[in-house]
């Protein structure tokens, strides 16, 4: 087990390296860069920029160098250092743009993702072994409902009504005298409230998705021969149901854990946007926009650690779960 | 790859229909018998049918996508003529009865007027009952070429008025008819989802395939280049290739671009699963006997392999569908896909998605119901597809 | 008009300096509403006891903070504020407290927040430019040959840490800043005789520990506006905090002292200006959350950044109204940062922010209007101080055939006359707007067809106009995605034009890529708005869309671009001669330039008097509908939360 451990961890280091380079390659891809737009957004709000300052704001980003300079600087500084750069648009250090902000997202996406789990495995079960029911049905029209809406329209919706009901206005994620404080138990409780309509958008095409997986592993399983043996021995249907199936059922879960977080920070971005909640979605695509690299490669670089951790955090798991896995694989 | 899937669908068509000429006869006699010599299509029709969402999904989609072919000839007018003096114009009603001519077969519209108040800033209409315009079928209107074939003036139905407004689903702020708007992006939407999820089946089931069934050196780089394609957030690598596209392609072009980005994206979740099924499957006692028979490689993968999994395929690419078309209309709303005056679905509902159409103009949310109800329907057929995907169970 | 209104500023000054209670001079002021709000204000002005003995009143916000006396605070001779024209309204004393909150877009940039907190060494009420009055200087003077410029200062002014502002300032800024070339290595066009590519630096004199001089080798008449609402420039291009900066200039302090802060701040070894600059904030800055201690002379001062960016009253401010209240009312600011215009509409219809900025829309103003009540604000209409979108073709555009068509007068006038500017307006502005009447608002597509048919671009068979080489012309409109009124009036155009049988298309692009494009000349067609058809004094009549290589080549002073025809050079000559005239002749000038613009169509400018809607707390007071709105928000220290 050490060693698998220890050469899959090897194996991540040439991975990193080539996200690191593609993330800043692709980021700069877009025409135009950050200075020019900055500029053109000052000159078009009517303030004129003076050349010395764009010469100057070039030299203090390290923007004058080409741009394997200025990955080197950025790479450079993150492994000495750990120093992610500064962000030029936020003027601040990327650490401190990003830091709440990811807690804040792994947060929702976290309570979120359990939230997906207890609706939908009960759902996808029940769904399975009762296909065809009517309550099948009812299940599968609302969650493919939940997952034919798009989140934004769904949020811009939701914001509306909420609106012309109360008259207040349901976006962010603190009340105002706790927006921008430090952080209390205060402020922790003033948040829950606040998350439950975000949790809820997010959730929502997600638990539908995975009902439609679960309902479909679990009809798999429910159909192959060990079940009909244990059925015929006069297992009970219960016992029957959760010893294997069920377990086999979730493993896909188990095995993309990994890949679920680019996947939620990507789908929380647009509704988060809507809802304008303080997270990481709307500063990540902000920065792409403008191409504020330090920012977005810094973060993307982040995501990407937590994407190949995640994955081998599941393969372990699997590992551990599926006796199969751990006897080396299906190859022979 | 893709096309061996296609020439294998097509041969099992034509057995299919073969049975159908033998079997059809005793198939009243003894469903016992037509059950243990159907062909595997059959048994999953058979299946499919047990999926109520499913049967009713299917004739709507086929609807949807006849309307979209066809849309030219269905709408009212051009999506690009503008009416003036109807902007922002609610959906109109066809009414039967009026009280002063009383009940009438022809079905008709009220005439309908717009005035700017300057108070409230809106557009105000007024309806004009004086005015009735009687609606026809076939009538003459704005000129189109109809599917590219040759030109013609006949809409399906209209007031034959070029003037009488016509709006079953309402106007958007240029006063273009709505109807119309939406049967035209139909064809973008729809295609989109279908084109698309081809384009990521062939990349999909070409590497997927060639990791899955050559391992070794192959399978380690396509799984790192899947690993990799996975980690990083589709939105910046969407940005940096929509970017590279060509900035003088036409708006045709840059369709089809940004269907090629979208698969070149999209590609890594399917051929995962293509990898994993050729893994199980060449594990399997049949691929072996086979190996052991003599069979080819070539021959494995078409006679005994793809048979056994065309159908997963299948599944899973009309579940990708309906996630396509939602994709489009979320790129559109980022501002990075398709943009005005191209017209799409999610282009439509761009104009859309603001408090002020909620409140005051809530017609224009019409595309997103079309959104919806080709989603679900392509939902309930990729879960009906999927329940009779192995009727062997 | 301008002498009577000095007089009247004149008197008003003296009056607030020596009578305490005493109804002001202003006769308009005399009426019943204003006599009505004085009886309220006498609240700030008495109420503490400091300033009871004073003449000038201060806020409560102050008491208990261990500050010097008011009196002590303000300058010798405040600026008794006059931002917008005494004909807009009617200027109420107000009250003091409150907390403005506004909304920002931006990450950092806050444009409510930064017009609020312009100040200009002079101002023009109004922006107007009709008239140039003292700001931040106490007085002007100009030489008559339009030279040299005498500014004083306000002895006793002082920058928002409580140092005194003087002389030296002014002089480190310009000796120790602006000619350091580690510095400056450019030196600034708008401070070079008549701010032309080719023109010398000023001369600078000091003459008294508050007077200076500014001497330019050429008249530079315009170097007043520039100085009052060109670029939004502030003052802080000529005025900087010695007492803070030079702690990091190399002239002050040695360079192997400030090692270790260079070091700190990532920058490598003897990078000092890298240093300077990064702690040297011009005003365009001052919403940086570096910008939190940083000395200014502006209305409000940063005191916390985030998210939920944190402004307070700057106990310095060396403005006061008419009873002597040293301004502004408002004793906080609160700039949101939100992620999406809906959210702003939303929190504007729910009272959660006091000024909507620009972000309403014409198109918008319908919903905010029914939710007036319940939200607490009004919509004011106050009126664009830009055009909204025009219509540029590329006249140097790097295509021969491109180039004789559209560099053909007679092209340009057959496509104004095919545009249906009333449509225009009532389909992009809901009619509030009108069509510009200088260009022509009339539709005549015969005679449009006419002059085309004249130039020789003859239909084919495909009922599609041929360029001279034979193949059909094409106009393909390429529009920045940053403005949605840019692709609904694209999308009319396209098919306006489409009428006189030219091939138009539209094509949406980012607003990265529009720069890009722009600057790298590679757009043929597009959509933007320009400043000069409505702020004339203001050089900008879209040169850089509508002809970037002409107009590279005139900022260059001939080093990049491609050299203009003569008719164009002698444009771009009178555009910018209006920098070097004094206001009356500049004036003229302008009329003329509208005519030219009015034969030749450069570029098609077809609304004018477009509105610009503003939702504002209904308790705010001094705010009204006349003139620009950017005007009403430039005078957002004189706005106040009524009881």
């Amino acid at each position: 087990m050490l060693t698998y451990i220890s050469y899959r961890l090897l194996q991540m280091i040439p991975l990193l390296f080539v996200i690191s380079v593609i993330v800043f390659v692709i980021i700069q891809l877009p025409p135009g860069d950050f200075l020019t737009t900055y500029v053109e957004q000052l000159r078009l709000s009517g303030s004129d920029v003076d050349a010395s300052t764009i010469i100057q704001l070039k030299a203090q980003y390290g923007l004058d160098l080409p741009l394997y300079g200025q990955y080197w600087v950025w790479i450079k500084n993150i492994i000495l250092h750990g120093d992610l750069g500064m962000s030029i648009q936020w003027n601040l250090p990327v650490s401190e743009v990003i830091g709440d902000r990811l807690l804040l997202t792994l947060l929702i996406s976290v309570i979120s993702l359990i939230l997906i789990w207890i609706i939908a495995i009960p759902i996808g079960i029940y769904s399975a072994t009762h296909q065809y029911s009517w309550l099948d049905y009812a299940f599968s029209f609302v969650g493919f409902i939940g997952l034919a809406i798009p989140g934004f329209l769904i949020a811009l919706l939701l914001v509306y009504f909420v609106f012309n009901l109360t008259g207040l206005s349901v976006t962010g994620l603190f009340s105002p005298e706790y927006e921008g404080a430090p952080w209390s138990w205060g402020k922790l409780l003033d948040l829950l409230p606040h998350m439950i309509v975000p949790v809820i958008i997010v959730g929502l095409s997600g638990t539908a998705a995975l009902i439609r997986i679960t309902r479909g592993m679990m009809l798999d399983e429910l159909s192959k021969q060990y079940v009909i043996t244990a059925r015929a021995k006069g297992v009970s249907e219960r016992r029957l149901l959760f010893k294997y199936p069920v377990r086999l059922a979730i493993h896909p879960l188990v095995s993309t854990i990994g890949w679920t977080i680019p996947a939620l920070i990507s789908g929380e971005a647009i509704i988060s946007i809507v809802l304008n909640l303080p997270t990481t979605g709307p500063i990540l695509l902000k920065a792409l926009m403008v191409q504020d690299m330090y920012l977005a490669g810094s973060f993307l670089l982040i995501l990407s650690v937590l994407t190949v951790f995640g994955t081998l955090l599941s393969d372990i798991l699997l590992a551990v779960v599926d006796p199969r896995i751990r006897f080396g694989g299906t190859r022979s | 790859m893709i096309r061996k899937v296609i020439v294998k669908k097509s041969r099992t068509w034509l057995r299919l229909d073969r049975s159908k000429t033998v079997s059809s006869p005793e198939h009243t006699q003894d469903l016992r018998q037509g059950f243990e010599f159907a062909s595997q299509w059959r048994l999953m029709w058979w299946k499919f049918r047990k999926h109520k969402l499913a049967m009713i999904a299917v004739p709507v989609l086929l609807l949807l996508y006849l309307s979209a072919i066809f849309c030219d000839f269905l709408s009212p007018t051009l999506p690009t003529s503008r009416f003036a003096d109807y902007k922002n114009a609610p959906p109109q009603g066809i009414h039967f009865y009026d009280k002063e001519s009383g009940f009438s077969l022809r079905p008709f519209v009220y005439g309908m007027k717009m005035e700017m108040n300057k108070e409230t800033f809106r557009r105000q209409f007024t309806t004009d009952k004086s005015k009735k315009y009687p609606l026809h079928l076939f009538v003459k209107g704005d000129p189109y070429s109809f599917l590219g074939l040759f030109p013609t003036t006949t809409h399906l139905i209209g007031t034959g008025n070029p003037d009488a407004p016509f709006f079953l689903m309402g106007t958007d702020s240029l006063g273009r008819d709505l109807l119309t708007r939406i049967l035209y992006g139909a064809r973008i939407s729809l295609s989109f989802g279908i084109v698309g999820v081809l384009l990521t089946l062939a990349l999909g089931l070409l590497l997927g395939g060639l990791s899955g069934y050559f391992g070794g050196f192959v399978d380690v780089v396509i799984q790192r280049l899947i690993d990799l394609l996975i980690c990083i957030p589709t939105i910046p690598l969407w940005m940096a290739l929509a970017a590279a596209l060509p900035q003088d392609w036409t708006s045709v072009q840059l369709y089809f671009g940004m269907i090629i980005i979208f698969s070149a994206i999209n590609w890594t979740d399917l051929a995962r699963v293509v990898r994993g099924k050729m893994l199980s499957l060449r594990e399997e006692d049949f691929t072996l006997a086979a190996r052991l028979g003599g069979a080819s490689n070539l021959r494995i993968i078409r006679k005994h392999m793809l048979p056994s999994f065309s159908s997963y395929i299948i599944v899973i690419a009309t579940m990708a569908i309906p996630s396509t078309i939602l994709g489009e209309t979320a790129l559109s709303f980022l501002g990075l896909g398709m943009q005005a005056p191209a017209v799409s679905w999610g282009v439509l509902l761009q104009d859309a998605q603001n408090l002020q159409t909620v409140a005051h103009e809530p017609w224009l949310l019409w595309p997103a119901a079309f959104i919806v109800v080709s989603v679900l329907m392509f939902n309930f057929v990729g879960d009906g597809l999927r329940d009779a995907a192995d009727p062997y169970k | 008009m301008k002498k009577i209104t000095q007089a009247l500023l004149s008197i008003l000054l003296i009056s607030s300096l020596t009578l305490a209670g005493c109804q002001s001079s202003d006769s308009k002021d005399a009426a019943a509403p204003a006599t009505a709000d004085v009886n309220n204000s006498s609240t700030p002005s008495s109420s503490p006891s400091s300033s009871s003995s004073s003449k000038y009143g201060e806020s409560p916000f102050f008491s208990g903070k261990n500050l010097p006396p008011v009196l002590d605070r303000l300058p010798l001779e405040p600026k008794l504020t006059n931002e917008l024209p005494a004909d807009y309204l009617n200027l109420e004393i107000g009250t003091y407290g409150g907390t403005l909150r506004t909304a920002r877009t931006d990450v950092v940039i806050d444009n409510d927040v930064f017009i609020i907190n312009n100040e200009p060494l002079v101002n023009t009420p109004g922006l107007l430019g009709e008239e140039v009055t003292p700001n931040v200087v106490k007085d002007f003077k100009v030489s008559d040959d339009q030279k040299e410029f005498t500014f004083t200062l306000r002895e006793g002014q002082k920058w928002s840490d409580g140092v005194p502002l003087t002389v030296e300032d002014v002089k480190f800024t310009v000796e120790d800043v602006l000619f350091n070339p580690e510095l400056t290595p450019v030196f600034p066009l708008w401070l070079k005789s008549s701010a032309g590519p080719d023109g010398k630096p000023f001369t600078f004199q000091v003459v008294d520990d508050y007077t200076f001089k500014i001497i330019f080798d050429k008249p530079y008449g315009g170097f007043l506006m520039q100085l009052a609402v060109q670029g939004w420039r502030g003052y802080t291009e000529l005025i900087k905090p010695k007492h803070f900066l030079q702690k990091y200039h190399t002239k002050y302090t040695p360079l192997e002292q400030l090692e270790p802060e260079i070091k700190a701040a990532n920058f490598g070894t003897g990078e000092w200006a890298k240093l300077f600059i990064s702690k040297d904030l011009l005003n365009t800055e001052f919403s940086y959350p570096k910008a939190v201690g940083f000395p200014v002379l502006t209305p409000y001062i940063q005191v916390k950044s985030g998210d939920k960016a944190l402004y307070e009253r700057n106990p310095y401010y060396f403005k006061v109204d008419a009873k002597g209240n040293q301004l502004p009312y408002i004793d906080k600011l609160e700039s949101n940062f939100v992620q999406n215009l809906e959210v702003v509409k939303l929190k504007i219809m729910a009272g959660e922010i006091d000024h909507s900025y620009e972000y309403v829309s014409i198109p918008d103003v319908s919903l905010l209007k029914e939710h007036e009540q319940e939200g607490g604000y009004k919509v004011y209409v106050n009126n664009l101080h830009r055009t909204a979108n025009d219509i540029e073709l590329n006249q140097t555009f790097d295509d021969p055939v491109w180039r004789q068509v559209v560099g053909d007068a007679r092209f340009r006038q057959a496509l104004n006359l095919a545009l249906d500017k009333q449509e225009i307006d009532d389909t992009v502005f809901y009619g509030f707007a009108n069509p510009a009447a200088f260009q022509g608002a009339e539709r005549d597509l015969d005679k449009a067809n006419k002059l085309l048919d004249e130039i020789g671009l003859k239909k084919g068979e495909d009922g599609l106009r041929k360029g001279p080489d034979g193949k059909t012309f094409t106009i393909p409109l390429e529009v920045s995605t940053q403005m949605a009124d840019f692709a609904t009036l694209g999308q009319l155009v396209v098919e306006q034009w489409k009428q006189l049988g030219l091939d138009v298309s539209l094509k949406q692009i980012d607003n990265t890529l529009w720069t890009t494009r722009n600057k790298a000349n590679q757009l043929k067609a597009t959509i933007m708005f320009t400043p000069g058809p409505v702020q004339w004094a203001r050089s900008e009549w879209g040169q850089n869309i509508w002809a970037p290589l002409w107009d590279q080549w005139w900022n260059s002073a001939g080093a990049q671009g491609e050299e203009p025809p003569q008719d164009v050079k002698d444009l771009f000559q009178s555009i910018f001669s209006l920098r070097e005239l004094p206001i009356e002749q500049a004036k003229q000038k302008r009329e003329e330039i509208k005519k030219n613009f009015a034969d030749k169509v450069w570029y098609f400018i077809h609304s004018e008097n477009i509105a610009a809607p503003v939702a504002v707390n209904a308790k705010i007071g001094n705010f009204s509908d006349k003139g620009w709105g950017i005007a009403q928000n430039f005078a957002g220290e004189q706005w106040f939360f009524r009881k």
